[in-house]
Formats: C-alpha cells, structure tokens, sequence
C-alpha cells in the first residue's frame, strides 16, 4: 500500500465553535481512533486535499505534533454546496489486526471486445478488502485480455492473494457492451455458422 | 414528463424551504453531474428540458440520471376569476431543490463532452448550477 505522510496540530478544545475557527484558518478537524486513545487533531486543508483528490487508497503516517500514528483514512464529511471538506476520520492500524479498506481496480490488458468495438464499463471502482496491513497491495489488479464483447469478470472473478473481498461475489466489476455498430469477433461468427450446420 | 402515478392527497400547502440540502449532494452513480446553488421549484418541463438537452448533445453516448423527481403538486386558479371560492386545480408538479443538490448525473463520456451538455441542461434551469467532477476521477477510468 502507498504512504504518505501528513501533519496536524492538536487541537485544544473541541466543538462546533472550535471546529469552525479551524476552517476558517484553513484546516480540516480530524479524529483518530481505532488505537489506545482517541486524538482530536487538525490538518492543512491544502495537503489534506491530496489524499482525496486522488483514487488511490493511502497508509497515512501522521505526525501529530512529534507523535507519529500510522493511519487510514475512514470517512470524510464534506459541505453540501461548497464541497469543502468539514471533517475527516482516520482508523489507527495497529500491527496484527485486520483492517477493512477499499482498494483501487486497475485494468490491465487489451481486450478483443474493445478492439471489436465494444465499449469497456467498469462498474465497480474500488474494491472492499479485508485483511492485515503488510498483504494489502497498492491496487487490485483485473486482466480483461480475454473479455468479448458482451463478457464481464465479476467479483469472485478476482482473487487477491492473502486478502478477502468483501463485495458481493455476483457483483460485476468490469464489462464490454456492444456499442453501435460494434463488430462480431471472429470467433463467435465461426462458431455461429458451425451451430447452424 | 416526469410526474407521480398517483397520490394520496391532489393538493398540497406551500411548505417552506429552509438551508441546504442534507441529502442528494454527493455524485452516487455517475462521474459528472450538476449541483444546485440555489433553493427552488423545478417543474417536470424544465427537467424534461434539461434532460433532452443532454440527451442530444450526448448522442445517445454514455447515461444520465435524473437525482429528482417533481412529486409536489402546484394548483392555479383559471384565468379571470375572482379570489374565493376554493382553491384551484392542480395544474402540474414540481421537486422541491435545496442548495447542494444533485440534478443531473452523467458518465460513460469524456469530460468535456459531460461539461458541455451540462452547461447545456443548466441553460433550461432557474437556478443557478454548478459542474461536479468525481473526486477520484482521472482522465484514465
């Protein structure tokens, strides 16, 4: 998994009135937990922005003033109208304990149903994995060199090593529809005319 | 048009609108889309409209999702009648939209592609819009 690091300043008091002096100055109030103890902290909304703006998934190193916790980023509550973020939760990995988090799907591979022209769907973007820190890899990998046009890989498809898969099996994850005026693979046309024979 | 199939009650009172909107303010099926900046009453026509709009500039590439749906009956009185006597009859629906909320989504074609029929389906609108782009949208997925 990737890391970056990010830094951020406790925060003195909590609440709505402290909370919204931090974003006036710039800052996204955050919480860490999942550890021994729950650390209310603020970081710069302009580095904060790069770990959101941005599909992959991070293993965050925190430096909360000269303290560092190794983190994930859990949820984030964002306004309404102004998209800015309001508030970011982080889950402290503790070494040894499992850990839920969603994974990237990077495509790989040429598909014949493309070529053909079929159009290529990814339905499903990042992928729920679960297991310890050290296996989850930076991206889960889907080879669509054999997809057809009309084909899909779904879920249980796709097997990361030494990590479980958390999304429903039957879901699908990448597909290639017909698109207008998409050419028949050759294949399948000999095939066809070997059925009616 | 898009309207109910049915209802339990044929009119309503005006109800009031207050702040943003607490729900249907994040992109949920598309990577494109439009957000509201500003409260109003969006008739069936206009989002028929503004969903046409779409469609053509589109070509009938990708898909789009319309995030509301008029469900609020509006009556109006005929034309010289005096004030009294009942209120009118229902005449057409309307969604009622708060700031922050998502109309329209879209995926399935480039990003300026999604840019232009958006801003073509804000120009059917009263409000004033806003082109959303996914958070981890890249030009590669």
């Amino acid at each position: 998994m990737k890391k970056v690091s990010l830094s951020g300043s406790l925060r003195e008091n909590v609440g709505k009135k402290d909370a919204k002096k931090e974003r006036r100055n710039g800052n996204v109030p955050c919480v860490l937990y999942g550890g021994n103890e729950q650390v209310h902290f603020s970081v710069d909304a302009f580095n904060f922005g790069k770990i959101i703006f941005t599909p992959e998934t991070f293993l965050v190193e925190l430096n909360i003033d000269g303290k560092v916790y190794q983190a994930l980023l859990q949820d984030v509550q964002y306004h309404p109208v102004s998209d800015s973020a309001l508030h970011a939760d982080f889950l402290e990995v503790v070494e040894g304990k499992t850990i839920v988090s969603a994974l990237p799907v990077k495509i790989v591979g040429n598909s014949p149903g493309v070529i053909a022209g079929g159009k290529l769907q990814q339905k499903i973007r990042k992928l729920k994995v679960k297991g310890l820190i050290e296996n989850l890899p930076e991206e889960i990998k889907v080879d669509i060199s054999m997809l057809k046009i009309g084909d899909s890989i779904k879920v249980k498809a796709v097997q990361p090593e030494n990590i479980q898969l958390l999304d429903t099996p039957n879901s699908v994850v990448v597909m290639v529809k017909a698109g207008r005026g998409a050419a028949v693979v050759a294949g399948e046309d000999e095939a066809v005319t070997e059925a009616a024979e | 048009m898009l309207q109910p199939k049915k209802t339990k009650f044929r009119k309503q009172q005006k109800g009031k609108m207050k702040g943003n909107s607490g729900r249907g303010h994040e992109l949920a099926f598309g990577s494109f889309g439009i957000k509201t900046m500003q409260q109003a009453w969006l008739t069936g026509r206009q989002i028929e409209s503004a969903r046409q709009a779409v469609t053509r500039y589109m070509k009938r590439e990708g898909q789009i999702w319309i995030r509301i749906f008029p469900d609020k009956p509006v009556t109006k009185k005929p034309a010289e009648v005096r004030m009294g006597k009942g209120k009118g009859a229902p005449e057409y629906f309307v969604a009622r939209i708060t700031p922050g909320r998502i109309l329209f989504e879209a995926e399935g074609v480039p990003l300026q592609v999604a840019k232009e029929a958006m801003r073509l389906a804000a120009q059917k609108l009263p409000v004033i819009t806003k082109f959303v782009v996914r958070r981890d949208f890249t030009e590669e997925n």
